[in-house]
């Protein structure tokens, strides 16, 4: 089982939308047995970002770990989402 | 009833984010549903992680906080004459915002679906279009109904 946190500024708005739809993406593709899902805030997270198999981000995270996360402002907006999905299977080498 | 106490603002002029993000916050504590502290979490959290974002038709933003500040979840609307300057959440892109959905929301499992329609409504042009021109609570609600947020 890999593991999947979604953080936010609060970690209770924007997260919330973006792990629904990661959710609903994960089960149109058949990988919602694959994947266990997290929610929090970016500050409780900063330093355990490699406890994941991947992180998804909607808020600004430091440049140390900039590499390590997935941006996931493109669910929220509808714009370029194939994009993120793209990266999360490949993170998380779904298949 | 995220809409219940009438926190909707129209044509205002806005000299920068934080007059505008200030008034949103202050209608809100008025009508009972945020408790003092709630302005001043949402102005720390806008400059550390801001909440523009950069949708289909315009610029938008959501500036939320965390739920203790929250008593009531409610949602305040601002309509603006002249676009205020955000910074988009994720990226830091410039983002010149003509509406701003204040949220106060305490519990996220009773408020995904609300916060899902609200994405889809930023990603409706017409609709969008529509809270640019509007200028009446009735024609907002109606839009919001239309949405299904309410």
């Amino acid at each position: 089982m890999k593991t999947l946190m979604v953080v936010c500024g609060s970690g209770v708005a924007t997260s919330t939308v973006v792990t629904g739809k990661i959710k609903n993406w994960l089960a149109d593709e058949g990988f919602d047995g694959q994947v266990k899902m997290l929610q929090s805030k970016i500050s409780d997270e900063v330093n355990h970002i490699d406890d994941y198999d991947a992180v998804v981000s909607t808020t600004l995270v430091p440049d140390n770990v900039k590499d390590k996360v997935i941006n996931g402002v493109p669910l929220l907006t509808g714009m370029n989402t194939q994009a993120v999905y793209d990266q999360i299977t490949e993170k998380l080498e779904l298949k | 009833m995220y809409f219940d106490k009438d926190v909707i603002l129209f044509d205002q002029s806005m000299a920068d984010q934080t007059t505008a993000l200030t008034t949103l916050a202050d209608a809100l504590q008025k009508v009972g549903v945020v408790k003092p502290s709630f302005k001043e979490g949402i102005l720390n959290r806008e400059k550390q992680f801001p909440t523009g974002l950069i949708a289909p038709s315009m610029g938008v933003a959501i500036p939320h906080t965390d739920a203790v500040h929250v008593i009531k979840p409610q949602i305040g609307f601002l309509q603006l004459k002249e676009p205020v300057h955000f910074n988009q959440m994720g990226d830091n892109a410039d983002v010149s915002a003509k509406l701003i959905f204040m949220l106060a929301l305490n519990d996220p499992d009773l408020q995904l679906a609300m916060l899902q329609r609200l994405m889809g409504l930023f990603q409706n042009d017409d609709l969008m279009k529509k809270l640019t021109t509007i200028s009446t609570t009735a024609d907002f609600k109606d839009i919001m109904k239309q949405a299904e947020i309410d």
